[in-house]
């Protein structure tokens, strides 16, 4: 029998629905593995922290995304060793089969250099316009207004361009 | 790279992503958060556990040494029973004015840990709690180890004699603005070490968000 209260089992459940958010935030914030479990780690303890403040007047998405960036964003990693705490005798399990072919890894290993070079808070901009989310959508989420949210994405444009043509 | 290369690029990324399953992250969900701002939470409440403990207590003992003026004397190899008073009652009041600002910046810190809000406004309030938690523990070595050593000078020195305008006397006027001073700008520089790097650029992320400074800038 389940020990889990009503209300961490609904928060596991939606966590687990939309936790490729939380991924691609680890993936674009972290450059090794271990600092992205730590990561990882720390977006899902902050989740459950603040579950309480979700009132369902926003889609839990965008709740998700903004608690995991703030932490993606207030996350400072030392140059010592990081203990590893949960995740180190656990295997990631894939929710797909890996059909990456070399040219599509050259692709991302693109991307993601592209994107390595913005600063944090760029980086969340750039995350949640290629998630397909809309200026009001970024505007909400980062607390800036859609005006300058225009004004940010033409600044990480030409930064993405300047990186390519090095 | 174009934007819509990199919405290409993205999409493929979204398929190779890698996922936990739900026992994992019911387990994970109650592991100490690692984060600056919560390490910095479980100092200031064991802070808090210990300076309220003491302060309790001095203040209990300031109590007892008006009360029972002459019989609660537990410094007596030391201190008259007014100088036992004055004692307990300055520790408890120092001790008592930490508390009030310790349990403020534990309040800012609670809230930012647990009410998100918006990234720049989370931003702001998360480097408004660690400026007061940093002002505390500034504060908190500015005010208790003056007290604390002034004590223990005047208690050593004048054990067996009683206060004159001599190099002791003066020494006692001086030492808590010496002790108060070095505290002050040592425990300044230690915090500045600490987190000097690391709030310095959460600001350089909130001024990029602020328009107005950005506006300024161009």
């Amino acid at each position: 029998m389940s020990n889990k209260t009503p209300n961490e089992e609904e928060f596991i459940k939606l966590v687990s629905a939309s936790q490729g958010i939380i991924h691609k935030i680890c993936r674009l914030y972290c450059d090794d593995e271990e600092h992205r479990k730590d990561l990882l780690q720390e977006i899902l303890v902050q989740l459950w922290n603040s579950f309480s403040s979700f009132r369902g007047d926003s889609k839990f998405s965008s709740w998700m995304y903004s608690v995991a960036l703030n932490v993606a964003i207030q996350d400072f990693r030392k140059e010592k060793k990081r203990k590893l705490i949960l995740f180190e005798s656990y295997e990631f399990k894939a929710s797909e089969p890996d059909h990456s072919t070399s040219a599509e890894n050259e692709q991302l290993k693109a991307m993601y250099q592209a994107i390595a070079k913005l600063d944090k808070v760029e980086k969340a901009i750039i995350l949640l316009y290629l998630e397909g989310s809309s200026n009001e959508e970024i505007a909400e989420i980062i607390g800036i207004t859609q005006n300058y949210v225009r004004v940010k994405m033409n600044r990480i444009k030409q930064k993405i361009s300047k990186t390519v043509n090095q | 790279m174009e934007l819509a290369e990199l919405k290409s690029s993205w999409k493929i990324a979204d398929a190779t992503s890698q996922f936990v399953d739900e026992t994992l992250i019911s387990r994970a969900i109650y592991k100490k958060p690692a984060g600056e701002l919560a390490k910095i939470k479980r100092s200031l409440h064991f802070k808090f556990i210990f300076g309220g403990s003491a302060a309790l207590i001095c203040t209990l003992f300031t109590f007892l040494s008006i009360a029972y003026h002459q019989k609660f004397t537990p410094l007596d190899a030391h201190f008259t029973p007014l100088e036992t008073t004055l004692f307990y009652g300055s520790l408890a009041l120092s001790l008592l004015i930490m508390i009030w600002f310790n349990y403020r910046a534990y309040r800012q810190i609670q809230i930012v840990l647990t009410q998100p809000d918006s990234i720049k406004s989370t931003l702001k309030r998360f480097i408004k709690s660690m400026e007061s938690a940093i002002r505390f523990n500034i504060y908190s070595e500015a005010l208790m180890s003056p007290i604390f050593i002034t004590w223990l000078y005047y208690a050593y020195v004048f054990d067996n004699r009683a206060f004159d305008w001599d190099v002791f006397g003066l020494v006692l006027l001086l030492l808590p603005f010496v002790i108060g001073a070095t505290g002050y700008y040592f425990q300044r520089y230690a915090q500045k070490l600490k987190f000097g790097n690391y709030l310095n650029r959460l600001k350089s992320y909130y001024e990029g968000l602020d328009e107005k400074s950005f506006s300024e800038k161009v």
